[in-house]
């Protein structure tokens, strides 16, 4: 275990109030290190999202606090002060809404980059040019408005996003959900070359096959709560609880393996 | 094989009216419409310019011939003072346009300006304050909250601007608050923040192009309607007053002596329906392009 990168105490959420009041998150802790790929898995509804919301600052918790290399990220007003800020991005569930419908991709990328402040418009250029180019699109590509990609290539485009304010954390919501078989595999070849280059991700999923091939460590989320974590393999191969074998047990693989034998 | 289906056929061959998947795109994309919508505003505005320009009278002039039906020298006759309704028509273009698009625009900036603010805005009782006064202006037709409020202010076209600008811009706001708070859920706008772009940058870039996209897809319908509504008004005796030339005031004129005479009345009309035919050509070529934009 390495330094804690990022690390959530205690991470309650509840949205609504009285007896609609919805528990999204209770009392959760978990860390993620320098370099690491963690997954955090459950089903629809267990609350992981809103974890990850948490993780990127776009949701308050509303008790426990998450520290980014050791500081509270949330205080007062805004979350992740500074140029912290920069250091933690997110790519989002729905390849469709997480780029601006009227903005080419090239635009997209190149607005995060002039933000983060590199030099001229014509080094923005090339500099998202070079990222999109490394998440495989090409410069044709680049030129087009969202509606003109497929979801695969908007995944792309938004990593290729994130990626322009070189994050030291890269938190995916369910970034596989939303598109085909083969552009689930490019992206999350991706993401394994990310983590080669020392990116650590966090990967929100209900798709356990994804989580077995990414990550190092897991985080099984059932209402609100870990229920399990570990090494992945660990976790995997011997799960403790039921709610983790029923969750395994429906990788569509599996099932299909154990039929042959 | 039956003869309808060979004679249609047939028909097809030789009128060559088949639409080629080019023809069938530019008509579904809106742009057949935008092109024929614009080019009969643009005629509309041309003779605005130049009739009023050209023509030996002014509106009020009386060449003491009253009913004199549509000749060579008078196009469209004159009315029961002996004006030129040729002349009057036309003239009533740029008024007519112009008091409808301030009628418009007022109401459309104040708003979407309105509508993103309660969408954007933290304070809960500001958002229910202002929500409610704009469903209660919503609740009233239009025509009916505009009659009163000229009621209280006096007739002429000044009173008009500003009982639209009071009443319409309620139907904008509740527009702009539903669709500003559907985008301010959408992913980029949370990528936005977490890239850390300023407020400003993500108002002004990511949520408001996309707000005000809707806002004038319907401000553009919305411009024909409120067309009708100032030469309803006009019509009614509180808008326009005489001797402007204007086409509901003129419609109203002429109203009385229509059995003798019915160009004083008809060309006005025809003159109103050609304006809002061609912005409703331009309105739904523009929203079929947007749809292009957006899915």
């Amino acid at each position: 275990m390495g330094d804690a990168l990022i690390e959530a105490r205690d991470v309650s959420v509840t949205f609504g109030s009285g007896s609609r009041a919805v528990r999204a998150v209770r009392g959760v802790s978990l860390h993620i290190d320098q370099g690491e790929a963690v997954g955090i898995v459950g089903e629809s509804g267990s609350g992981k999202s809103t974890l990850a919301r948490v993780l990127a600052g776009l949701q308050r918790p509303d008790s426990g606090e998450v520290l980014f290399e050791g500081e509270n990220i949330y205080q007062r007003g805004k979350a992740y002060r500074g140029d912290k800020r920069r250091l933690v991005q997110m790519v989002f569930q729905d390849p469709y809404g997480s780029l601006n419908p009227r903005i080419i991709a090239l635009s997209a990328v190149s607005e995060a980059v002039r933000v983060h402040g590199v030099g001229s418009r014509a080094d923005a250029t090339a500099r998202s040019l070079e990222l999109l180019a490394q998440m495989g699109i090409s410069e044709r590509d680049a030129k087009k408005k969202p509606r003109q990609l497929s979801g695969g290539q908007r995944q792309r485009v938004s990593v290729a996003r994130a990626l322009s304010a070189q994050p030291a954390v890269l938190l995916a919501d369910e970034p596989t959900s939303a598109i085909d078989q083969s552009a689930q595999a490019q992206l999350l070849n991706l993401f394994q070359g990310l983590l080669d280059g020392g990116l650590s991700i966090a990967l929100v999923s209900h798709d356990l096959g994804v989580i077995r091939y990414l990550t190092q460590r897991v985080y099984v989320m059932k209402d609100g709560e870990f229920v399990e974590s570990g090494p992945t393999i660990e976790v995997f191969d011997n799960p403790t609880q039921d709610y983790t074998k029923k969750l395994i047990a429906s990788i569509p693989g599996r099932e299909l393996r154990k039929a042959r034998t | 094989m039956t003869l309808v289906g060979a004679g249609t056929a047939d028909w097809f061959d030789v009128e060559g009216t088949v639409p080629t998947p080019k023809k069938a795109r530019r008509l579904k994309d809106g742009t057949v419409g935008l092109v024929v919508g614009l080019v009969m505003l643009i005629l509309l505005l041309i003779m605005g310019l130049l009739v009023p320009l050209l023509s030996p009278y002014t509106i009020e002039q009386s060449i003491d011939m009253p009913f004199l039906p549509p000749s060579s020298t008078f196009w469209f006759g004159t009315d029961g003072l002996g004006r030129d309704v040729f002349l009057r028509v036309f003239d009533a273009v740029y008024l007519d346009l112009g008091v409808a698009l301030l009628g418009v625009m007022i109401p459309f900036a104040i708003g979407t300006i309105v509508g993103i603010g309660l969408a954007v805005g933290r304070s809960k009782v500001l958002n229910a304050i202002v929500g409610s006064i704009i469903d209660g202006i919503n609740a009233f037709p239009l025509l009916v909250l505009a009659i009163a409020l000229i009621a209280l202010l006096g007739p002429g076209l000044q009173s008009v601007v500003i009982a639209l600008s009071l009443t319409n811009w309620a139907r904008y706001a509740r527009l702009a608050r539903t669709r500003a708070m559907v985008v301010k859920q959408q992913g980029y706008i949370e990528a936005a923040q977490t890239l850390g772009y300023s407020k400003p940058r993500i108002l002004f870039k990511h949520l408001v192009p996309n707000v005000s996209s809707e806002t004038t897809a319907y401000a553009l319908s919305d411009l024909i309607l409120v067309i009708l509504l100032i030469a309803g008004l006009s019509f009614l005796g509180l808008g326009a007053q005489p001797p402007t030339a204007e086409w509901g005031a003129m419609i109203s004129d002429g109203r009385p002596t229509f059995q003798i005479a019915w160009w004083p009345v008809i060309f006005p009309g025809l003159a109103l329906c050609w304006a809002g035919v061609s912005l409703s050509f331009i309105a739904e070529g523009l929203t079929r392009r947007e749809r292009d934009v957006k899915s």
